[in-house]
């Protein structure tokens, strides 16, 4: 379920049965009519701040609008170049959503402000560069550096998985990157295949949308809590303990997991089952799935899928050791 | 008279409130009193603002009721009509009044005209739980790992399953699902479902509007209590974020309230000085 079906359905107005009869059909009963929905969607979704649209050509600040290259529920990402150095980003920019009350926007624009700025600290080469972030016409945007390659989400599919050997060293990499991050008091809080990009030519791997993925999703909603999909959050993500480095491993572990597998360690055909598996089930054993792989790197994932943040790997460091040691452990023919 | 037991340390409770994603206010109330063990919650309906002048009318008077009784009468022994506990009289009389209340408002204030709500309350008392209803809010209780409804709703659609019209499965895809049969402030009396039950260490016990229920499965909402018991909180705020993921066409509202300690009531000085000897 994400942000965006939920809003579509809104957007459509699906019929409230309710409003099917009138007070007269049923004598003594009493009819609980819901207000006209046309009346409360007008009131909500116009006039909205949210939707961001730029056009090739358009300037936004100093940077001038190429191309659009992505869209998600909460962002628009466009190629653009930089007036002011000539260089070309990735422009994000951000639509806090309708849902927001006026009063609190500003306070969650500083809040995403200063979290950006404390990403744009970190210079590591396997971290999406995050060049600048800043409001221009109301809006909170992050110019990042472009990045070329694919994410790893094209390899979580049957037939389409890496070899286990290269997928597990990308995690270790990544373990290595976040270990960097996390030293410096920043958790990426939304690990995934999605935000994994591997360049072909570089043979190097990026992590993209440090520290904001999830805030723009975690803010979006009166109640707190996150819209999207949790199948890659730990369960102190989910019932609002405090999310540590921890809570990437975590993350990082369902992410090996699938790309080994080609199947999510935590499953369900809803919400409530799969918040229940997350928090309370044990995944399967890697090797009633992959008997070929290591023991050694069932007994990794084992570790970083620890319900208890405090039982996993002491840092994502030792996790991206373990890593590196399974790997080297795995038949590099092996598919 | 002091006999006020406080149950403070033995529950622990939540509520919250929320407008959904339809309507443009909240015409439920909700209040609780852990101190006392009174939990109440009212779905208001009416045009303007009457939906929440009929729930704020019918919570408040049922909460300052119960209190000034709890602080002036004996709360032992058994109402021999009803068979119901002290505490099940006053919470019963304390609704009977509410009703009162809001249909006399209606009667006397054009813009209040119609106006009527539901209530559900739960009081606990000496290891039991009052449970009293009018409409369609309910109760649930969670013990050991089975979730039951402990309110049967005063609806047209429950009463045609109780006639055996329907299943209760064909039930749940009939449209007319939201009209009640039974309401505070609509008629000058109101028939108030009380029953009382023991309660058991580690029960959860659930209030809530339809804004809930008619948003999210029975079963979700047990799922949700067991993955996230620890923190009623969450529990709270993810169901309704469920409900409002799955439409949010009303207002949703939902209190938990978890038994961590047995509440036996104090007993008499003669009690007291026998069970010495017992």
């Amino acid at each position: 379920m994400s942000g965006e079906s939920y809003l579509g359905r809104w957007m459509r107005g699906e019929p409230d049965g309710s409003a099917s009869a009138g007070a007269d059909d049923f004598g003594g009963l009493m009819p609980r009519l819901p207000q006209p929905l046309e009346a409360s969607l007008a009131s909500k979704t116009s006039p909205s701040r949210s939707r961001v649209t730029m056009k090739p050509g358009q300037a936004f600040g100093h940077y001038r609008i190429e191309r659009e290259i992505g869209r998600g529920a909460m962002a628009a990402v466009y190629k653009a170049s930089d007036d002011n150095d000539s260089r070309v980003v990735a422009l994000k920019i951000l639509s806090l959503g309708d849902d927001w009350p006026e009063d609190r926007l500003e306070e969650a624009k500083l809040r995403l402000l200063r979290e950006a700025q404390a990403t744009s600290q970190m210079q590591h080469p396997d971290i999406v560069t995050t060049y600048e972030a800043g409001e221009c016409e109301g809006k909170v945007y992050l110019a990042m550096e472009l990045v070329e390659g694919v994410s790893l989400s094209t390899h979580t599919y049957e037939g389409r998985l890496l070899p286990p050997r290269m997928a597990t060293e990308m995690c270790a990499r990544v373990a290595d990157a976040l270990h960097f991050a996390h030293r410096r008091g920043i958790v990426h809080r939304d690990i995934k295949p999605a935000n994994i990009v591997f360049d072909q030519h570089s043979r190097r791997i990026r992590i993209m949308d440090f520290g904001v993925a999830r805030f723009a999703d975690s803010q979006a909603t009166r109640t707190g809590i996150v819209l999207g999909s949790p199948s890659y959050m730990a369960p102190e993500q989910l019932d609002g303990r405090p999310v540590t480095g921890s809570s990437d491993q975590f993350s990082l572990g369902v992410s090996l997991f699938q790309l080994l597998t080609g199947m999510l360690p935590f499953r369900s055909d809803s919400m409530p089952g799969l918040m229940n598996a997350i928090v309370m089930q044990s995944h399967p054993p890697l090797q009633t799935i992959r008997p070929d792989l290591p023991g050694s790197l069932a007994e990794a994932l084992d570790r970083a899928l620890q319900k208890d943040p405090d039982a996993r790997f002491d840092s994502a460091a030792a996790m991206g050791l373990a890593l590196h040691d399974c790997g080297r452990q795995i038949d590099p023919t092996l598919r | 008279m002091n006999q006020h037991v406080s149950l403070k340390g033995k529950l622990r409770a939540v509520g919250m409130t929320d407008t959904g994603r339809v309507r443009d206010h909240n015409e439920d109330t909700i209040a609780w009193d852990a101190d006392i063990g009174l939990f109440v919650l009212a779905d208001g309906m009416g045009g303007y603002n009457a939906g929440e002048v009929a729930s704020g009318i019918a919570v408040k008077t049922i909460m300052n009721l119960v209190r000034e009784a709890y602080a002036s009468q004996e709360l032992t022994g058994v109402d021999k009509i009803s068979g119901l506990s002290r505490p099940g009289v006053i919470l019963r009389d304390s609704i009977a009044r509410a009703n009162k209340i809001i249909h006399q408002t209606s009667k006397t204030q054009a813009q209040c005209e119609g106006m009527g709500t539901t209530v559900v309350a739960g009081l606990l008392h000496d290891n039991r739980v009052i449970i009293a209803h009018v409409g369609d809010s309910r109760m649930y209780r969670l013990r050991a790992d089975r979730f039951e409804q402990v309110t049967m709703d005063h609806s047209l659609l429950q009463e045609l399953v109780d006639r055996g019209f329907y299943t209760p499965e064909e039930a749940q895809r009939v449209t007319n699902k939201n009209y009640v049969t039974r309401a505070l402030g609509v008629e000058p009396t109101v028939e108030v479902e009380v029953s009382e039950q023991p309660v058991h260490k580690g029960d959860y016990f659930v209030l809530c509007s339809d804004g809930l229920t008619d948003m999210v499965e029975d079963e979700d909402i047990h799922l949700t209590i067991s993955t996230f018991g620890s923190n009623l909180n969450t529990v709270s705020k993810q169901l309704v974020q469920l409900a409002n993921d799955n439409g949010g066409r009303d207002n949703i509202s939902v209190m938990l309230v978890q038994v961590t300690e047995p509440f036996p009531a104090k007993k008499g000085i003669l009690d007291r000085i026998l069970g010495w000897f017992g």
